[in-house]
């Protein structure tokens, strides 16, 4: 065993959380302007491909920054402590892509990669989400291509992405496929922006699609391997959930602690009272445990041998620990704050809106439950082991 | 980083899992005696354990231990946690401050702990002292040749079976000044037929566990010089340094208890049956499993963490203090609410002390109080945080071996 970070590793971390520093400066704007201006965008794109973190998920040979499962995690940790999901912002391509053919690579993952065009996922819709089963978005088989018909609920980056990655039930089997949907596609719609409790520097529109029309060369990974695809995405994106809500945990820990020890009633300053060293000090519980094992996950996925079932079960287990944990986290670091909690310029103000749907997103509590529990009863305890 | 176990360490472990499970054998038993076991099955689960090398896990090769470092010995304990009625007790572990003694009190006192034929207890909490060691009023009083000491000790866990005691007292020492006798908080080797000890009371606990926790009255007990441990006022020093090991020592069998709960919940889960179907089928219970799994998945890890960062010799010894305390309020508070959602799982059954959940139920409970309270590891904690910052949470960094970037303010 060896529980350090190596010197790449931490120059990786290092890199990161220089990135996210310099993001900070857009908080505020993207809170009370709910987004940003093309400029700021251009800026942050400018940044993140000069610190080498653009598409960290995807190999050298194609552009990205090719970084192995457990260096994501080291830098998504970081990234998660910013607010308005700026973290966003530094793009990852989803992991579909890579299933792209040679012309699909060129057409569409590389300009993602550069930064120059965006991706967002349709998977979700009025009766299916955690159960894909029961897609109603369908394609039909026409000359030449298909014909999607359909709706599509939080399409996250849905504003501004150039395309859409859908989800749909193919053919007269309804065999679930993935389908490259250019945004600009006749039936194409968006149909509602919600507003929802955090400010999101990208919005999570609604879609519908009515007869719109996909050549056939743009069936992503094979028709009826849709659902394949995109588990293989939640375990990924479950991992990378934790790591960001802990980078959140740590940095709303950082701003409370230093509060309760500037802040001062009845004489004193208020870390002196133990109510409040009790909360600071369950803080660094949630998020010293999760931290410990969210890497764990993560360097365990990244060897060759890894047992890929009990590793989604592993990643569900990382996902619900820190989602819930660093939820803890915030209320009391909101708590601690007192009214000042409840101000939106105050970034823990801002972190308890945002973390809130870490617990919803990828996979409810709920759903990690269900897929924990799964493991649990049809393998037993093997999945709490260590390594060896 | 790297997460795996050597082959050596899977290997320890699986010997600590074969012993474990030869404890478990007699757990039924000392259920039913309210934990005792006949000496001559303890002699015999003594001489099974040395036989493992898991005996005295902590002491050096050279005096006779199998001489394992903490990372070692928190995955020797977690699987020690799985066995009831504190049976891991059995395998010895002698206090870590023993190892400070001169070498005649190494030859007197711990060398014959190591062999198995003597046993010590550690005697810090008093009526009004415990966590705040500071208000002790066990004193020790100078006399020719020695001291004499004098007050009460609880919760001396041991102290039945034990031949000696270390007594934490505070040493009155005259001042040059003559300001009055300053207090310096000193540990006394005190032998258990020492004239003027007694045992006054061994309470009946909520658990039944094999060793006793009774407490002691001291009359002017003579302790001579050569019995003092350390310097005299080196006795805080010397009890932090103690807590440290039995804190991550607690994370580690807590985890250990917890997981053999939740295997034991899960089995049972999937074999008992209700609505015509396995319990196991029904979310609300497959709820209990997994949130049991979490709470077992990230202490397990945190817990090996700060085993391994303990274990190096750069590690800073403050942090690692408030480290310690993280990982075993977790552990213990997670251990017990996954204890508690077995007992659910299990129903009528999980109430019944023939059934493990039931006891390890009970037994857990104290691991929340013991070597200091969840609400004493939280002071540590945050005075850790309010000190330096949240620093004590980041991973370890390389190497110092590794060359410095240069020009790094």
């Amino acid at each position: 065993m060896d529980f350090r970070l190596t010197q790449p590793q931490r120059d990786l971390q290092t890199a990161a959380r220089g990135l996210a520093d310099f993001m900070t400066k857009y908080e505020l704007a993207c809170e009370e302007d709910n987004g940003l201006p093309a400029e700021a965008h251009a800026e942050v794109r400018d940044a993140v491909l000069a610190a080498g973190l653009q598409a960290i998920n995807m190999p050298a040979e194609w552009g990205g920054a090719g970084l192995t499962i457990f260096e994501q995690a080291v830098v998504q940790e970081q990234l998660g402590r910013l607010t308005g999901a700026l973290w966003d912002m530094v793009w990852r391509p989803a992991n579909a892509l890579r299933f792209c053919t040679p012309e699909q690579r060129e057409r569409f993952l590389k300009p993602v990669i550069r930064g120059e065009r965006r991706d967002c996922y349709a998977v979700t819709e009025p009766n299916a989400g955690s159960d894909p089963q029961n897609l109603t978005t369908t394609a039909a088989k026409v000359d030449g291509g298909w014909s999607l018909s359909g709706e599509k609920w939080f399409v996250t980056v849905g504003d501004h992405a150039d395309f859409l990655i859908v989800l749909a039930a193919a053919g007269d089997t309804g065999a679930p496929t993935l389908f490259l949907v250019d945004k600009a596609t006749e039936g194409v719609a968006v149909k509602r922006t919600p507003r929802f409790m955090h400010t999101f520097v990208y919005e999570h529109p609604e879609f519908t699609f009515a007869d719109v029309f996909v050549p056939d060369d743009q069936v992503l990974g094979g028709i009826g391997e849709g659902y394949d695809i995109t588990r293989a995405w939640f375990t990924e994106e479950r991992l990378m959930i934790a790591a960001r809500t802990i980078g959140a945990a740590e940095r709303a820990l950082e701003l409370a602690r230093d509060w309760a020890v500037e802040r001062e009633q009845f004489g004193q300053p208020i870390a002196n009272f133990q109510l409040i060293q009790g909360m600071l000090a369950d803080c660094a519980v949630d998020i010293a445990v999760n931290r410990a094992y969210f890497l764990q996950v993560a360097w365990e996925i990244s060897q060759p041998d890894a047992d890929r079932k009990t590793l989604h079960a592993k990643a569900a287990i990382a996902k619900l620990a820190a989602s819930e944990a660093s939820n803890r986290v915030i209320d009391r670091c909101v708590q601690i704050f007192g009214g000042r909690g409840y101000d939106r310029s105050y970034p823990v103000e801002r972190l308890y809106r945002e973390l809130r749907v870490d617990r919803i997103w990828e996979g409810t509590s709920e759903i990690q439950r269900l897929v924990v529990a799964g493991e649990l009863i049809k393998r037993g305890t093997g999945v709490l082991r260590l390594p060896s | 980083m790297d997460f795996r176990y050597t082959p050596a360490q899977r290997d320890l472990k699986q010997r600590a899992a074969d012993y474990v499970k030869l404890l478990m054998q007699y757990e039924e038993q000392a259920e039913q005696a309210r934990g005792a076991l006949p000496k001559e099955i303890v002699r015999e689960l003594t001489r099974a354990a040395m036989d493992a090398g898991v005996y005295a896990i902590n002491m050096p090769v050279e005096w006779g231990g199998p001489g394992l470092s903490l990372l070692e010995q928190v995955i020797v304990e977690e699987e020690f946690g799985k066995a009831t009625n504190c049976l891991w007790d059995i395998p010895w572990r002698p206090s870590n401050v023993l190892a400070y003694g001169t070498s005649e009190q190494r030859e007197k006192y711990l060398l014959p702990i190591i062999r198995g034929e003597k046993f010590d207890a550690f005697a810090v909490t008093e009526p009004d002292a415990g966590s705040d060691p500071a208000s002790g009023v066990t004193v020790a009083r100078r006399t020719a040749g020695g001291w004499l000491l004098s007050g009460e000790k609880w919760f001396v866990t041991c102290g039945d079976i034990a031949d000696f005691l270390l007594v934490q007292a505070d040493a009155l020492v005259e001042t040059a000044d003559g300001s009055g006798p300053q207090k310096l908080a000193t540990l006394f080797f005190v032998d258990k037929h020492a004239p003027g000890l007694e045992m006054t009371r061994v309470p009946h606990f909520m658990h039944h566990a094999v060793n006793g926790h009774p407490e002691f009255t001291l009359t002017d007990v003579f302790v001579a010089d050569e019995d003092v441990l350390g310097e005299v006022g080196q006795g805080y020093e010397l009890t932090k340094e103690w807590f440290t090991d039995e804190r991550l020592m607690i994370a580690a069998r807590t985890v250990g208890a917890a997981e053999r709960a939740l295997q034991e919940a899960r089995d049972w889960a999937v074999e008992r049956q209700a609505f015509g179907k396995p319990i196991a089928e029904f979310q609300l219970i497959q709820a209990m499993l997994a949130d049991c799994a979490v709470d077992i998945a990230v202490n397990r890890a945190y817990t090996h963490q700060v085993a391994w960062e303990a274990d190096q010799p750069d590690t800073d010894r403050k942090t690692l203090h408030a480290k310690a305390s993280t990982a075993k309020l977790a552990a213990s508070e997670a251990a017990g609410r996954v204890a508690d959602r077995c007992v659910q799982i299990f129903g009528g059954r999980g109430y019944d002390s023939a059934y493990a959940v039931e006891r390890i139920f009970r037994e857990l409970r104290v691991d929340r109080i013991w070597e200091g309270t969840s609400e004493i590891q939280r002071v540590i904690i945050a005075n850790e945080l309010v000190k330096r910052g949240t620093a004590s949470l980041a991973v370890p960094g390389p190497a110092l071996t590794h060359p410095a970037p240069e020009n790094e303010d």
